[in-house]
């Protein structure tokens, strides 16, 4: 409805503008304080586009009501968890952990992922199983093996503070909390949360130097090997490419001959998706261990060695990426030597934002 | 909140413009007559709709599948018959892909009688090696290698059963001299003179990438990163991968 709504009062607008006689009374009674726009600084090597939904715009007090709830207990069951449990700002909003501590001790099925730069994606979750953020956070708030607590009841629950009442007529106009509006708080919240001043971001705007080691991990990490014209890759590129450090895209990447979880293939039940899932953003790599969807690589040397010597070629749908990547002719497996596979590492470390982990507008307000 | 609020206050001018001009004005300025042109491109195979994951015939003989096809249709140019008018797209990069976008509007095309049309597939120098880019040429866009060699122009990915192999298919054609211009005469004229609106369509077919002069057998070439191997998928362009359907 709110783009119908402003739409309209767009369209109305006008008809009081074109003709009147800027005369101003001064005499105007002042009118309930609106929430102010919020307006993202996007850093100068992160994309342009991105879309803000229409019935969901950002606002200061709208990001405010965000933040409290992201870190609020009360959204758990028995309030013991926050968001803020397992996505701590530190770890680039990620747990350290293989699978998440739910209430009472249950363990998520996956492990925590990092909301570093939510706002360029579309698909959400390891399986994409969500499409906006709003939509996003109804599962970990609802689901038993995470804050097993049904909206209705944390709306209830809120409803009674002192705190948050007031908090959301700030933000949207009205004290009665909605589960639409706590939704719509999370993902401003989550919105904000952009990571673009790593020693990666300085360097290409020509602010950093890498060392030649560095560089030759970067070249790798961005170039698909061709044996064909003599062009050595690490292949991470394929799949992790672009500023934002993924192509935003699905993979099996060959961790098993036959995945238990199978990923994107149950939301699309497309047999030819049995075993992806979403290649996620390396910004931050460094802080995000365990790695994969089910942490079962505990270093990033771990992860390499899986991707030189390690892929299972018996996994159904195995990307073509990967089965076609190696540094020799003919060859059966990636194929790079130990020491290039150090450089990639190297790289990898520059792609540590500590602004963004450091950032106070992002951190508990009740610490 | 910049593109909502910044599209708002657009939206606003745009919507006062008729009042502020109708309502307190009389002076309805003539303005030169321009068209709006259509242009969709259709990715078949066999003449056929492409399909994800639907198993085709190589003209070599090979299975195949595709997962992903998406390429850079960028420079379009209109020119009219008498060859005096000659239309240019601003900004004109347009990343087409099997799943996404597969259309865009030509906007402001004055008036004329066009029969020729002009069009690339990748992306010019001038664009190709800069990083701070927006629209279809956003650097997040997955057709990025990385900063020294510019754009994928072309990317074909999905699996091969041939007749020795069975393998992945990726080929990634980019790099400055796969740049390549065409220049196609529409079917029939396009006369904008009379009529507002315009519509011409593109088909690309898959088969003749792989067919004229270079048959592609996928046993012995199934990927190409730059390189020899993609200058052969870029010579293959020119005979019917890429024509002007129809234009109306």
């Amino acid at each position: 409805m709110a783009p119908l709504r402003f739409f309209l009062l767009a369209a109305l607008l006008p008809l009081f503008l074109a003709c009147s006689s800027d005369k101003d009374d001064g005499q105007t009674t002042p009118a309930p304080e609106k929430p102010k726009p919020y307006e993202l600084a996007i850093p100068a090597t992160l994309p342009r586009n991105f879309i803000i939904p229409a019935d969901n715009p950002m606002t200061v007090e709208g990001v405010e009501v965000g933040r409290n709830l992201f870190y609020e207990t009360k959204l758990s069951r028995n309030n013991t968890i926050s968001c803020g449990s397992c996505h701590q700002q530190q770890l680039a909003f990620t747990d350290g952990k293989a699978f998440s501590a739910g209430v009472n001790g249950a363990e998520a099925k996956r492990s925590s992922m990092s909301l570093a730069n939510m706002l360029w994606f579309s698909q959400f979750n390891w399986d994409g199983s969500a499409t906006t953020l709003e939509q996003q956070a109804v599962k970990p708030l609802e689901d038993p093996l995470e804050m097993h607590q049904p909206l209705p009841e944390a709306v209830a629950k809120l409803q009674q503070t002192e705190r948050y009442p007031p908090l959301f007529e700030k933000a949207f106009g009205s004290p009665t909390i909605t589960k639409e509006n706590i939704l719509n708080a999370l993902a401003q919240f989550q919105r904000t949360l952009i990571s673009g001043n790593s020693r990666y971001d300085r360097y290409l705007q020509n602010q950093e130097v890498f060392t030649p080691d560095e560089v030759e991990g970067m070249v790798l990490f961005m170039t698909h090997p061709d044996p064909s014209t003599h062009t050595r890759g690490g292949n991470c590129g394929d799949c992790h490419g672009g500023v934002l450090l993924t192509t935003r895209t699905f993979h099996n990447n060959g961790l098993d001959a036959e995945p238990q979880d199978i990923g994107l293939g149950d939301i699309t039940g497309r047999a030819s998706d049995k075993g992806r899932f979403k290649s996620p953003s390396l910004r931050n790599i460094t802080l995000t261990a365990p790695y994969m969807h089910d942490g079962r690589f505990k270093t990033l040397e771990e992860v390499l060695d899986h991707y030189n010597e390690h892929i299972r070629f018996d996994t159904p749908n195995l990307d073509p990426l990967i089965m076609e990547a190696s540094n020799m002719p003919n060859g059966t497996s990636l194929g790079l030597t130990a020491e290039e596979k150090r450089k990639i590492i190297l790289f990898l470390h520059t792609l540590t934002d500590t602004t963004f982990i450091n950032d106070k507008r992002f951190s508990n307000p009740f610490n | 909140m910049l593109i909502r609020f910044r599209s708002a206050f657009l939206l606003l001018i745009v919507l006062s413009l008729p009042f502020a001009f109708s309502a307190c004005s009389d002076d309805k300025e003539k303005e030169p007559a321009t068209a709006t042109v259509q242009v969709n491109v259709q990715s078949l195979v066999d003449g056929q709709n492409l399909q994800r994951d639907y198993p085709y015939q190589s003209p070599a003989g090979d299975t195949y599948t595709v997962q992903k096809f998406r390429f850079y249709l960028s420079n379009v140019k209109l020119i009219s018959e008498d060859g005096h008018t000659v239309y240019t797209e601003p900004d004109s990069y347009h990343l087409i892909t099997m799943d996404g976008k597969s259309g865009f509007k030509l906007e402001n095309v004055p008036a004329a009688r066009y029969n020729k049309m002009e069009f690339a597939i990748g992306v010019d120098e001038a664009r190709n090696h800069t990083i701070d880019q927006f629209g279809d040429l956003d650097p997040s866009n997955d057709m990025v290698w990385d900063w020294n060699t510019g754009y994928k122009f072309l990317l074909l990915e999905g699996l091969f059963t041939g007749d020795t192999k069975v393998g992945g298919l990726v080929f990634h054609v980019g790099e400055d001299s796969n740049f390549m211009l065409f220049n196609m005469d529409l079917p029939q004229a396009l006369d904008l003179r009379q009529k507002p609106d315009g519509n011409i369509v593109l088909q690309t077919e898959l088969s003749d990438l792989f067919r004229t002069p270079h048959l592609i057998d996928f046993d012995e070439l199934n990927t190409a990163m730059g390189g020899e191997n993609a200058r052969k998928i870029v010579e293959n362009y020119e005979n019917g991968f890429i024509k002007v359907a129809s234009g109306n």
